[in-house]
């Protein structure tokens, strides 16, 4: 069943195709193993970026477009919105989206083992939002007894500190975990009184407790909770300046298991719930008229039922899946809206030999029947045939985005500015439909070359509508289904290692149009380059330099005389990171040292970049002598 | 479930100080921001500023006097309300204020033709009535500023005089909107 090849790498350095993998097929599979292609990064790979959060450490990976919104830090996979990749914890949907966009600066790294990212829909066995792909976030599980503690501090001002624990009891393995942030606001812009980035402070509170009931089930128990709060300010295009405030609080709860009643069978259960909170006031300066106060509330629980069966050829997979969704926010135009949303969904991995390789061919369906939009319908295929140093891959699928409740119910008046933004209830979800396909190489021990790609078509968009009565006047804005958009492109990716040099690249091209204005989607660089090496310096030493290029994106300002295409220039981050390790009797200890974006590029207006960022820390792990 | 019991953060909106100083509601504005008009000598005419913010009440202004009065006062010939400027003619009053605008660089003389006083809506997509100066201002779709255009709007008042009047801007300082500044001279 097994292809031990080497098909998964992490984004820098080590092999992982033997880690364990659950994002792919939603079940624990051998990353190499997949008909699904999956990029893994490890706990190694995440701690030698020097990464502290989500959106830090994806900036860094081979296809992947992180730009810093007025909503946080968004991701962009395959060329699609922010909206349609799903971003999971444990499989547990993260809440908070404004625009389209979970803030990923907000989700820091202290607790996550891995990070399993699958590009291209998904929907087919998570629902909606998995149109462009899937972020999954592993978080860590006691084993044995440890304690850790990490800190990093850099200029300009930033301080990041966190500590966690691992008691091993007769009833389970605890794991307690804490951390805190904070920040300095900065500015690209010095014309304007803004500030690019919002000064934060952010602290959080963890648990995980992993109980072994007996050798063939498992429970695990989760929870955690982080308030954010964060300050920047705003300036309008006519003097007015204002005090941005937000407090962002998240928390989460979970209970799942596992059962195999038989050798080839398995039973995975999981509840959850999940809590976000967003207060925002905009407090205008010498005036009142434009202050802001919003309070939103957003709350969900999931459950989910799957049956894994191996069974000669064949791993089937069935399963349940219920999410309930609640939005209260005085921006609601009914000021409360819920809904419910069942789903089955079934897969089945067949693997046979063909000569001296392995096909796989993995259709799945799931079916998602929601209170508001009624059915969706996503199927999807995957093939792959593997042998010894060379693995092919090829997949089809349809993927769905569910409207939001704020595209529903939103009734939003800014007559300071002139605008109202009201929801639409009758809207149908976004669909996309989805080719993707891949080659990876390993034409000699340590090195790897892979070659993809993909293509989407998308339709039934949600995009924003001029709804003015009066032109000129207040403008009223809308949505509707009404955008059509396509993009396709492809990845070249290679890793390779020479002595105590480690080096990876890639090259990821992006076309995108919007099929309606036949121009190209805004927002997106084309052409994305990455590449790192790591050098072992010997002596428990090694250094690190990676980089970042992205040509020019196209953005569209709007006037009287219609859309005015803007380019912005394209970008170039360099990082360098120096970490020693010293030998330790029991447990480890690291001091590093980095500078991020050396070159201090600055990004663009619409999407700038940090400053350089000079910075140094330690990190430690305590485990308690054999006795 | 424990942490979920005790993670709460305390409102915002108690915990900022706004910028008056009072912890004042923010969505609470009760009657609504003050509204009035603020009339001084200008040279030889007048500069006046018309706090318009609210967008239920309109606030006039009599040029002939000049000074601000109350919407009801007969005698006065242009109110504000918002962005909309009415006067004091056609299907608003029995004034028989009306307007007509020269452009920048046009010579400042009274034209017999053009004239427009308050009229029922025309055929566009709004229902707002076809204000006689209700094309005063150029919008920004991109960043939502008004403008106004630049010249002179000539008005007919109530009193028969022809007034040249400038719409200096429609920003406080602070950046409000809906706080015009205009200025008048000698009738012509």
């Amino acid at each position: 069943m097994l292809i031990a090849l080497l098909t998964a790498h992490a984004a820098d350095g080590e092999d992982v195709a033997e880690v364990v993998v659950v994002t792919a097929t939603r079940s624990e599979r051998a990353a190499g193993d997949q008909p699904v292609a999956v990029q893994v990064i490890d706990r190694a790979t995440l701690e030698a970026t020097g990464a502290e959060s989500l959106a830090e450490l994806l900036q860094e990976q081979p296809g992947i477009q992180i730009d810093q919104t007025v909503t946080g830090a968004s991701i962009r996979l395959q060329g699609m919105e922010p909206e349609h990749t799903l971003i999971l914890i444990d499989g547990q949907r993260v809440l908070g989206r404004k625009d389209g966009v979970i803030d990923l600066a907000r989700l820091s790294l202290q607790d996550v083992e891995r990070v399993e990212i699958v590009k291209g829909p998904s929907s087919a066995l998570f629902g909606s939002d998995a149109m462009g792909g899937v972020v999954n976030i592993v978080t860590r599980r006691g084993t044995s007894a440890s304690a850790g503690t990490h800190v990093r501090a850099g200029l300009p001002g930033r301080l990041d500190a966190d500590a966690d624990a691992t008691v091993p009891t007769p009833l389970g393995v605890h794991r307690l975990s804490a951390s805190w942030h904070s920040a300095a606001s900065w500015d690209r812009d010095p014309s304007t009184p803004a500030t690019d980035s919002s000064a934060f402070e952010q602290r959080s509170l963890d648990y995980k407790g992993t109980f072994d009931t007996s050798e063939d089930s498992e429970l695990t128990l989760a929870a955690g909770y982080q308030v954010r709060d964060l300050r920047g300010l705003d300036s309008t295009a006519v003097g007015a300046v204002l005090d941005r405030y937000q407090t962002v609080e998240d928390g989460r709860a979970s209970i799942r298991g596992w059962v195999t009643p038989t050798a080839s069978t398995r039973v995975a259960w999981s509840l959850g719930t999940g809590w976000y909170r967003d207060q925002f006031a905009l407090d205008q300066r010498g005036s009142k008229d434009l202050d802001q106060h919003s309070d939103t509330h957003e709350a969900n629980g999931e459950g989910s039922v799957q049956v894994d069966v191996s069974a000669g050829r064949h791993f089937v997979t069935v399963g349940l899946d219920g999410l309930y969704q609640r939005l209260r926010s005085d921006r609601l135009g009914t000021g409360d809206a819920r809904r419910f949303r069942g789903a089955v969904f079934a897969q089945d991995v067949w693997a046979r030999p063909v000569g001296d390789a392995e096909l796989q061919v993995s259709p799945g369906l799931r079916l998602d029947v929601d209170s508001q939009f009624g059915r969706a319908l996503t199927p999807r295929v995957a093939a792959s045939l593997g042998r010894e140093r060379a693995i092919v891959r090829a997949a089809t699928g349809l993927g769905f985005r569910a409207p939001d409740f704020r595209e529903l119910y939103l009734l939003f008046e800014n007559p300071g500015a002139g605008y109202v933004v009201v929801g639409t209830d009758d809207l149908r979800p976004e669909r996309s439909a989805n080719v993707n396909g891949g080659v990876e190489v390993t034409p000699v021990d340590g090195w790897s070359v892979s070659v993809s790609g993909f293509a989407n078509a998308i339709r039934d968009l949600v995009s924003i509508t001029d709804l003015s009565l009066q032109p000129g006047a207040l403008q009223r804005y809308g949505y509707a289904n009404v955008g059509r958009a396509s993009t396709a492109g492809g990845e070249l990716g290679m890793r390779g290692a020479m002595g105590p040099l480690t080096l990876t690249s890639t090259a990821a091209y992006t076309r995108s149009r919007d099929l309606d204005a036949d121009r190209p989607l805004p927002g997106r660089s084309p052409l994305i380059v990455t590449g790192a090496a790591t050098l072992d310096l010997g002596r428990h030493a090694s250094v690190r330099t990676q980089a970042n290029a992205s040509s020019s994106r196209v953005h569209y300002a709007s006037s009287a005389d219609g859309d005015r295409a803007v380019v912005t220039p394209g970008r170039l981050t360099t990082d360098v990171r120096a970490s020693w390790r010293p030998p330790a009797k029991t447990g480890s200890l690291e001091l590093f040292a980095g500078v991020d974006n050396l070159l201090d590029d600055p990004g663009s207006p619409g999407s700038p970049l940090p400053p350089r960022f000079v910075y140094a820390g330690f990190t430690t792990r305590t485990t308690p002598m054999a006795p | 479930m424990i942490l979920l019991a005790f993670a709460c953060a305390p409102d915002l909106a108690d915990r900022i100080v706004w910028d008056d100083g009072e912890p004042t509601p923010p969505l609470d504005t009760g009657s609504g921001p003050p509204t009035s008009v603020d009339v001084s000598p200008d040279g030889a005419g007048w500069r006046a500023t018309v706090d318009a913010r609210d967008p239920e009440l309109w606030v006039a202004l009599d040029l002939d006097v000049p000074s601000g009065v109350l919407p009801e006062t007969p005698g006065w010939d242009l109110r504000f309300s918002r962005f909309d400027i009415s006067a004091n003619g056609g299907i608003t009053g029995d004034g028989g204020v009306e307007a007509v605008f020269l452009p920048e660089g046009d010579e400042l003389a009274v034209p017999t033709q053009g004239w427009i006083s308050d009229a029922p809506d025309g055929e566009d997509d709004g229902d707002t009535p076809d204000y006689a100066m209700s094309t005063w201002y150029a919008y920004d779709s991109e960043t939502h500023v008004l403008t106004p255009h630049p010249g002179t709007w000539l008005v007919r008042s109530t009193g028969g005089a022809i007034f040249p009047l400038q719409i200096v801007r429609y920003y406080d300082d602070a950046g409000s909107s809906a706080v015009f500044e205009l200025t008048w001279g000698e009738p012509l």
